[in-house]
């Protein structure tokens, strides 16, 4: 009974791990690309595996394939009957080689061909695994599989990972009980199947439940993205973005999760001061996320004339400035500065502006994209006057009211308290909105970029940061202000683009910024009636680029509230700010270092380090003897001390130049065979010295000068 | 291992070899065995020269052969003497038996009875006969060198393995090289060699030599890799019943011997690798099973020896 079920587990378990060693292939395709039905596509690599498990005919088994894939092709894409399937696809294959193969084959006939190859691959698979027991080959191709999937994709491939260690693990105990069986070791099997399965079952458990250390390095794919960028390759922001670890993306359907650095430069400004650059603004709150607003309305104007966009009233104090921007990738749309007024380039461009999200569009007058490299822009830096914002009534168009104070009805009730809770005893519309800014700045919120949550299937997105983690980088600060803003009846929408940067150098009173996909940035811009729209900044460690001002008469009087932080914050670096104190004390050495050297210099080194190491391994054959003769030359002892040393350190050199001793060899029958390949007597001679050492009574009677005369011309004999 | 013999022992082989054609090393531990104060049990077929290997030994060191033919009807006494009532004196007298002499052929020794045996071997151990009630003290040096037939188990009583182990050594002579058996016929063609040779050393010689055995050293090393291949005999697989510490005493002593023949005053690893197949393999008791797998004495010893590494560091 037993030795039945025995061979039954020899028959299914081979073709079982095969089965799902091919399986893990399919689960990725879902992410990567737009395949469907992988559950469909599974199950038939499954029961192609259960017909070689249960040894059915050849012609039987083909049979049944085609019989699934035909019910699957007729399922999915032909309405007809099922006798038609056949007839249809032929009629595709025909269409498609009559269009000379030009365009990409009909959805039936790519999905017939997926089919069929994993026929073939699980075919090869089955042969490979389960006939000639060979399961390094399949195992490292599908781990480097999802290995480059993980690195390169926005696919997560943690569950594959640990799926597959332990396949790898059952798989090994498996083959070594095979093995051992082989070798007549059957009692044994059993027990020593229990005890090695339990192992890697604690293992990968302990591992899936215990706590995981940050990851150890940053991401390599942003650097070796920015090494390619920097050697002047093409580089496409757009489906960089997909990835969502990186700098800036696009969509913010879904935001939370860590936020990986990267320290490729987006642009380069030359610029009169500090403010940031916007790319877009969001005004849908999902709950999750931020989503754009549905109009097709458009604003567009030309190459160097004025875009005639009215960003405020003329109660704000305004200065023209000029900046000069160059990009460091090709893109199709501006990052410019609230308050543009217009855009000068070489090429004649027609900028167009999306009123839904105000991001400017460079396109040709037939609205065809056109990239955009240098452009120079005009305008005007604000300086919003404190009393008009405090004294600005609350906003009356409906229509306006409705799109910017959006609320999702999932809400949680108790933001919206919070929201009262916060601005209670404000007056004016400019208090409250200041007052929820500054909320984050105390009651233990925390700016962190790889510890962050993501919100679970029915949470919301806000709440979670407000109430929960408290910790979280600019879109948790953002998103949250701008909620809580709206829940109060106040008019916000949530502004994406970048900090002003790093200032690179300065020439004739010119700024040099320049700007990484480490200062993509959100943050919030309310209305205030009678002003516009005004930029506000919630997220710890960063400060309001723009300007407020009180009139002379007020000042003295509002002056504790607003200026001391107005007023330190330029004396304080940039870098400083961005990091917050409280990450700053659990730094460990190699983020401390990798503040220290940039990526690039890092790289240097380590290739350097490696360069220098490969080189003395290649060569360790041509200086190890060298240094190993030196260093006994040196040595100040005599007689037994240097030889026994000096013997071993020789039996060492010849294992590496290639004659090994096998271990029940004595040293005088190593000696003639190392003799014999030499072509020498010494070493015969040299082992007979150290015999009398190790062996002998009498270890002082060895001739030392002659021992150290044959060991000198034995290691030189190794010298290639 | 192409060491040179100390002078006296290699003239001892050479005239041994004057007789025996190509078994060079069959003499050499003959001779290892002499001088560590052995005995040796020869195993093979009749007429491949066992008889003529002794005698030759015996000539080499002007010294008679006694020679013992074990049949199943002999008695312990006519073994190791018998002691006869002299009329003329009044009193008993001992009759010294075969035994009583310095080489000593037990020539198939698994004929004769368990009890005859016994007092073969108990002779063998103590050096010593006792008869009456007195013992008497056997001539040194004293070398008894057996033989059996391995393939006749018609009427034989099979040594015990408590007995083997009184032998140290257990050889083999097996059959000449075809150029060998030429050269055999050459010499006997028409002369008897063995009535040729003379002695080449003296008994007070050996003697000496045997003294000088026991100063030749053995390393804690060379101890530790003996100690090493016998407690790995006791857990082999195959093996019932593993070498006792009488075989390491008696691999030790052998080696002792064998280093002494090729002129060194130590013991160095590779004269146990040398000895262990012909000290360790007689002193094994094989599981039957093991026999299908056509593991044997000798075969065991050599996995025994392949399993444990040679000590190449002295232990300090």
């Amino acid at each position: 009974m037993k030795q039945r079920a025995e061979t039954m587990l020899s028959a299914v378990l081979p073709n079982g791990l095969a089965a799902w060693l091919l399986t893990e292939w399919l689960w990725p395709l879902d992410t990567v690309a737009d395949t469907a039905h992988i559950g469909t596509f599974a199950m038939f690599v499954v029961i192609c595996f259960l017909f070689y498990t249960l040894r059915v005919p050849t012609w039987l088994s083909a049979l049944g394939k085609i019989g699934y894939i035909w019910w699957a092709l007729d399922e999915w894409f032909y309405d007809e009957a099922i006798w038609d399937v056949p007839r249809a696809l032929w009629w595709d294959g025909v269409a498609w080689l009559v269009g000379g193969g030009a365009s990409m084959p009909d959805d039936a006939l790519r999905t017939l061909a997926f089919f069929v190859s994993l026929w073939a691959a699980s075919f090869v698979w089955h042969w490979l695994v389960v006939r000639r027991n060979r399961w390094f080959v399949p195992y490292a191709l599908t781990v480097s599989y999802i290995a480059v999937l993980d690195t390169f994709f926005p696919y997560s491939g943690n569950g594959a990972i640990v799926r597959l260690v332990a396949l790898g693990f059952f798989a090994f105990v498996w083959l070594h009980g095979e093995r051992m069986r082989a070798k007549g070791g059957a009692a044994y099997i059993r027990k020593w199947r229990a005890a090695a399965l339990s192992i890697p079952a604690i293992a990968v458990t302990a591992g899936y439940v215990g706590p995981k250390l940050p990851p150890q390095w940053p991401d390599p794919v942003a650097f070796i993205r920015s090494y390619a960028a920097d050697s002047g390759e093409e580089f496409d922001t757009t489906t960089a973005a997909v990835v969502k670890k990186i700098g800036y993306g696009q969509n913010d359907s879904r935001l939370g999760g860590p936020f990986i650095a990267d320290d490729t430069v987006v642009f380069i400004a030359k610029d009169e001061g500090r403010h940031y650059w916007r790319v877009e603004t969001k005004d849908v709150y999902t709950g999750k996320g931020w989503e754009s607003f549905q109009s097709e309305q458009v604003k567009s104007f030309r190459n160097g004339r004025l875009m005639e966009h009215e960003w405020w009233s003329d109660k704000v104090k305004t200065a023209e400035q000029t900046a000069e921007i160059t990009r460091q990738d090709q893109a199709f749309h501006l990052v410019y500065p609230i308050g543009l007024q217009q855009v000068q380039t070489s090429d004649n461009i027609v900028y167009r502006m999306h009123m839904a999200t105000e991001k400017i569009y460079t396109t040709d007058i037939n609205a065809n994209a056109l990239p955009i490299q240098r452009y120079t822009i005009t305008y005007m830096e604000p300086d919003f006057p404190i009393e008009a914002l405090r004294s600005a009534a609350p906003v009356q168009d409906a229509i306006f009211l409705k799109r910017y104070t959006q609320l999702p009805d999932t809400l949680p009730k108790r933001v919206r308290d919070l929201a009262k809770q916060i601005t209670e005893g404000k007056e004016t519309v400019y208090d409250k909105v200041k007052a929820i800014e500054q909320y984050f700045h105390m009651n233990g919120y925390a700016y962190e970029t790889t510890n962050v949550a993501v919100p679970r299937a029915n949470q919301d997105y806000v709440d979670q940061f407000l109430f929960e983690t408290k910790q979280g980088y600019c879109d948790n600060f953002s998103t949250s202000m701008a909620v809580l803003v709206r829940s109060l009846g106040i008019p916000a929408r949530w502004v994406k683009g970048y900090t002003s940067g790093q200032l690179a150098e300065e020439q004739n009173g010119a700024e040099f910024y320049k700007v990484r996909n480490n200062d993509a940035h959100s943050w919030v811009e309310v209305y205030f009636e009678g002003v516009g729209w005004v930029p506000f900044e919630p997220t710890q460690g960063f400060v309001n680029p723009y300007a407020f001002s009180l009139s002379t008469s007020n000042e003295e009087q509002q002056a504790p509230s607003l200026q001391p932080e107005e007023q330190e914050t330029p004396l304080v670096p940039l870098e400083q700010l961005i990091e917050p104190s409280s990450q700053k004390q659990d730094r460990h050495w190699w983020e401390q270092l990798a503040s220290v050297w940039s990526w690039k210099t890092a790289l240097t080194v380590f290739v350097a380090l490696a360069a220098l190491g490969g080189t003395l391994y290649v060569t360790r054959r041509k200086w190890w003897p060298r240094w190993t003769l030196f260093c006994f030359r040196c040595r100040r002892v005599d007689g037994p001390e240097w030889l026994v040393p000096a013997y071993l350190a020789l039996l060492r050199q010849l294992h590496d130049y290639g004659l090994r001793r096998k271990e029940d060899e004595t040293l005088r029958q190593y000696a003639i065979e190392v003799d014999r390949l030499l072509e020498t007597n010494e070493m015969a001679r040299l082992t007979k010295w150290y015999e009398q050492v190790i062996y002998g009574a009498n270890s002082d009677r060895i001739d030392i000068r002659e021992a150290r005369q044959l060991w000198e011309n034995l290691i030189k004999r190794t010298i290639t | 291992m192409n060491e040179p013999l100390l002078s006296s022992i290699e003239q001892v082989v050479r005239n041994v070899e004057r007789v025996i054609v190509g078994k060079r090393q069959v003499i050499v531990l003959s001779l290892t065995a002499l001088l560590a104060k052995g005995h040796v049990l020869l195993e093979d077929v009749p007429g491949v020269g066992k008889t003529m290997l002794v005698r030759a030994l015996a000539k080499s060191f002007s010294t008679e052969l006694k020679r013992i033919q074990f049949t199943p009807d002999l008695l312990p006494s006519d073994v190791i003497g018998i002691s006869v009532y002299n009329p003329k004196e009044q009193q008993f007298e001992y009759k010294p038996g075969p035994i009583v002499g310095h080489i000593v052929l037990a020539d198939e020794i698994n004929r004769t009875s368990p009890k005859t045996q016994s007092a073969l071997l108990e002779a063998m151990e103590e050096g010593s006969v006792t008869v009456d009630g007195v013992t008497r003290q056997l001539p040194q040096p004293f070398f008894v060198m057996a033989t059996q037939n391995p393939i006749e188990y018609e009427g034989t009583y099979p040594l015990p393995e408590a007995q083997l182990d009184r032998f140290l050594l257990k050889l083999q002579m097996g059959y000449p090289s075809h150029d060998e058996e030429i050269e055999m016929l050459n010499r006997l063609e028409k002369t008897a060699p063995l009535s040729e040779i003379g002695p080449v050393m003296s008994l007070e010689e050996l003697l000496a030599l045997q003294r000088k055995v026991t100063d030749v050293h053995v390393s804690d090393t060379v101890k530790g890799y003996i100690v090493e291949l016998v407690q790995q005999s006791r857990t082999h697989e195959a093996v019932y019943l593993g070498v006792s510490p009488r075989g390491s005493v008696a691999l030790m002593k052998a080696a002792q011997a064998y280093a002494l023949i090729h002129g060194r005053d130590f013991v160095i690893p590779d004269d146990v690798q040398q000895l262990a197949p012909y000290v360790l393999a007689h002193r094994l008791l094989v599981r039957p099973e093991a026999k299908w797998d056509k593991l044997d004495g000798e075969t065991i010893v050599a996995q025994l020896i392949a399993r444990t590494p040679v000590p190449v560091r002295g232990r300090r």
